[in-house]
C-alpha cells in the first residue's frame, strides 16, 4: 500500500488511538488538578483528591474484597485452567476445537445475560450471595482465558520434548514438573496476570453477584450516582496503572518465544 | 543370540494395517537401517520398540526381557527422535544429563559421563549453550549423545538425518558409523533414503506398505533382491521379462544363461553395471536403441530401449567407444549366472 490510502490508513490507526486514549488521559490528569472535574481550563496542580482518597469511608474495605477476589479468581483460574489445558491437549485438533469454542462462550455472551442467569443459578442452589458467588462468576470468563492461552502454548511444543524425557527414564509426573511446566510456566503466570487483570476491572457481573458489600468497580459506581466526587478520578488512575501493568506483563509472558 | 526380537509385531489404526505382522531379530553390534518410502509404518515400527505405541498383537524381546507391557522409561531402548525433541529450556550440558540424573546417578559420576558425551559429539564448545542457538547438525549430535549417553541396549533413531542438508548429511553419516564402531552398541535406524541406509548399515530390513519384504546385508540386497519392489526401490533397475525353464533361460541373442530363481514367467534384475555395448565381432544377448548418453564423472551413463519399450541403463567406462544416441547396438550380459525376481505385477 502507497500513496493515499497508505496515509488514509495512518491517519485512521492514529484518530482511533487518540479517540481510545483520550478520556483516560483526561482522567489521570484531572485526578492532579485542583478542581478536578472536567473543566477547562485547567487549574494549577494538586494532589488534593489523593489526600481525600485516603479519607474515603468503605474505600480501605472495597479495595480489600477487590483484592480478594481478583486474587483468588486468577490463581483458581491458573490452576482450573492449566489442567482443563493439559487435559485438552490429549484431544485431537479437532476436539479441542469444539470444546474451546464452548469454553469460550462466556467470553463473547453479553455479561448482562450471564449475570442474570448466575442469579438464578445461585438462588435456585440455594448458595446465597457473597462473595464466593463473586469468585465463581469471575471464573467463568477467567478460566476459558486461561484454556485458551495455555493451550495454544502446549499445542506449539513438540510432542518429541515430552516422549524424550519419558525415554531418558522420567515417568509422567516427573516429566510434567522438570519439561512441561518449565515450558509453560511463563504462559501460566501470564495468563494469570491477565486473569487478574479481567477480574478486577469487572462490574456487571461482580454488582450482580455480591449481594451486599463491595469491591472497588462497584464502589466507584456509588460514589459516581451519589457524589460524583473527584476522588474517582484518582481511583479510576490507581486502577487504570494497576490493570494495564498486570495485562502489559501478562501479555509480554504469554507470547511464544523460542 | 540375537538382542532384539520382534514376534508378531503388529499395529493397526482402525481398519488400517500401518504394519503388518512382522518378525525380526536383531543381533547385539548390529548396525540395522529399516528402509522404506514414505508412509510404509518404518516409525510406527521404532516407536512400538521404544515403547511410544501400542502395538496391537505381539511380543517385543531385548535382551531376553519381554518389554512388551512397559513405559518407555522403563524399556532399556533409548531413541533418537525426528525432529530431535531437545529440552529447549535447558543447555546443551543439561540436556545430555537428563538421563542420568533421572536415573540418580551421584554428580560426579554424572559430570564425567556428560564429558564424554560432549566429546563423543565434539560439542565441548557448546556445552553450557542453550539448545536453541544450535545448528541443526549440532542438535542432531546433541540428541545422540544424549540418547547414548544411559548406554541403551538398542539405540533406535527415526530418521535422524533427515532434516539436514546433503553435504552435512555425509559428513554426519560418517561421523554416526565412527560412533557405531567406537562404542560397539546395536542401532537400529529408520530412513527412506537408500543411499543412507546402504552406507551405514550392516543389515538393511526393507520395508514396503507394513510388511518387511527383505532382511539382508546391503551388498545382498542389492545383488539378489528378494521381490519386484526391492529390487527397484534399492538402485537402479531394469526388470527384462524371462521365461525360466530348467534353471536356464534363453536370451534374445541366442545364449542360454543360467539363472537363479523357481521355472516359469520372472524378470532378470539388471542393474547399469550389468549391461555393457557388446565388443566388435562378438555376438549380442540383446539387440537396443541408444537413446541418451550422459557424462557422469568417472563414467559414461547410456540410456537404451530393447524393441519391447523396457528401458536400460548402461554405465560404460571413459575411454571406451560411445555409440551415438539414435543408434542401434547389441549388448551383453554377465556370464555369471542372472538374478531373476518374479514378475511385477
Ligand atoms: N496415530 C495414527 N493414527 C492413524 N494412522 C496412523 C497413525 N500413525 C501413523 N499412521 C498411518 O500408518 C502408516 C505408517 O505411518 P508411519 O509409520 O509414520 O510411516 P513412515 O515412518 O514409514 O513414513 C501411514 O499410512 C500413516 O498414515
Ligand atoms: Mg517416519
Amino acid at each position: 500500500m502507497t500513496g493515499w490510502p497508505m496515509r488514509l490508513a495512518r491517519i485512521l490507526t492514529v484518530a482511533s488511538v487518540i479517540l481510545l486514549v483520550a478520556p483516560l488521559v483526561l482522567l489521570i490528569v484531572f485526578a492532579f488538578t485542583d478542581r478536578g472535574l472536567a473543566n477547562f481550563p485547567f487549574e494549577g496542580p494538586s494532589l488534593r483528591w489523593w489526600r481525600a482518597l485516603l479519607e474515603e469511608p468503605g474505600l480501605g474495605r472495597a479495595v480489600r474484597t477487590s483484592l480478594t477476589v481478583s486474587l483468588t479468581a486468577s490463581v483458581l483460574a491458573g490452576v482450573v485452567g492449566t489442567l482443563a489445558a493439559i487435559g485438552l491437549a490429549r484431544l485431537s485438533a479437532r476436539k479441542a476445537g469444539i470444546v474451546i469454542a464452548v469454553l469460550a462462550l462466556p467470553i463473547v455472551l453479553p455479561p448482562l445475560l450471564q449475570a442474570v442467569a448466575l442469579l438464578a443459578g445461585a438462588s435456585a442452589s440455594g448458595f446465597g450471595l457473597g462473595l464466593h458467588t463473586v469468585i465463581g462468576a469471575h471464573l467463568l470468563f477467567t478460566v476459558p482465558f486461561v484454556i485458551i492461552v495455555v493451550h495454544g502454548r502446549l499445542s506449539g511444543i513438540d510432542p518429541a520434548i515430552e516422549e524424550a524425557a519419558r525415554d531418558l527414564g522420567a515417568g509422567p509426573v516427573r516429566v510434567f514438573r522438570t519439561v512441561t511446566m518449565p515450558l509453560i510456566g511463563p504462559s501460566v503466570v501470564g495468563a494469570m496476570l491477565i486473569a487478574f487483570a479481567l477480574s478486577i476491572d469487572d462490574y456487571v457481573l461482580t454488582s450482580f453477584t455480591i449481594g451486599g458489600g463491595n469491591t472497588l468497580t462497584t464502589f466507584v459506581w456509588g460514589m459516581m450516582r451519589t457524589s460524583a466526587s473527584p476522588v474517582v478520578n484518582a481511583i479510576g488512575t490507581i486502577l487504570i496503572v494497576v490493570t494495564m501493568t498486570a495485562a502489559a506483563l501478562g501479555l509480554r509472558m504469554t507470547r511464544y518465544r523460542g | 543370540m540375537a538382542l532384539l526380537i520382534l514376534d508378531k509385531l503388529q499395529k493397526t489404526y482402525g481398519q488400517t494395517a500401518a504394519v503388518h505382522p512382522t518378525d525380526l531379530s536383531v543381533d547385539a553390534g548390529d548396525f540395522l537401517a529399516v528402509l522404506g518410502p514414505s508412509g510404509c509404518g518404518k516409525t510406527t515400527l521404532l516407536r512400538m520398540i521404544g515403547g511410544f505405541v501400542a502395538p496391537t498383537a505381539v511380543r517385543i524381546h531385548v535382551g531376553g526381557q519381554d518389554v512388551t507391557g512397559l513405559p518407555p522409561e522403563r524399556r532399556p531402548t533409548n531413541m533418537v527422535f525426528q525432529g530431535y525433541g531437545l529440552f529447549p529450556h535447558m543447555s546443551v550440558r543439561q540436556n545430555i544429563a537428563y538421563g542420568p540424573k533421572v536415573a540418580g546417578w551421584p554428580a560426579a559420576q554424572i559430570a564425567s559421563a556428560v564429558d564424554d558425551m560432549l566429546a563423543l559429539g565434539q560439542l565441548e564448545k557448546f556445552a553450557d549453550r542453550p539448545v536453541t542457538d544450535l545448528s541443526g547438525g549440532q542438535r542432531q549430535r546433541v540428541a545422540l549423545v544424549r540418547a547414548l549417553i544411559l548406554k541403551p541396549q538398542v539405540l533406535l533413531l527415526d530418521e535422524p538425518l533427515g532434516a539436514l542438508d546433503a553435504a552435512l548429511r555425509a559428513s554426519l553419516q560418517d561421523e554416526l558409523r565412527q560412533i557405531h564402531r567406537q562404542i560397539g552398541g546395536t542401532f537400529v535406524f529408520v530412513t527412506h533414503d537408500q543411499q543412507e541406509a546402504m552406507a551405514m548399515a550392516n543389515r538393511v530390513a526393507v520395508m514396503n506398505d507394513g510388511r518387511i519384504a527383505q532382511v539382508d546385508s546391503p551388498q545382498t540386497i542389492y545383488g539378489q533382491p528378494a521381490d519386484p519392489f526391492v529390487a527397484t526401490f534399492i538402485g537402479e533397475a531394469a526388470l527384462l521379462p524371462v521365461t525360466v525353464r530348467q534353471g536356464r533361460v534363453r536370451l534374445p541373442g541366442g545364449r542360454e544363461a543360467v539363472v537363479s530363481g523357481a521355472d516359469g514367467p520372472r524378470a532378470v534384475v539388471l542393474r547399469p553395471g550389468d549391461v555393457a555395448p557388446a565388443p566388435a565381432e562378438s555376438p549380442a544377448d540383446l539387440t537396443v536403441n541408444v537413446t541418451d548418453s550422459v557424462f557422469q564423472g568417472g563414467y559414461n551413463r547410456l540410456s537404451l530401449r530393447t524393441a519391447d519399450g523396457l528401458l536400460l541403463r548402461a554405465d560404460v567406462a571413459v575411454g571406451v567407444p560411445l555409440p551415438a544416441p539414435g543408434e542401434s547396438i547389441g549388448i551383453v550380459l554377465p556370464a555369471r549366472p542372472l538374478h531373476t525376481v518374479k514378475l511385477p505385477s
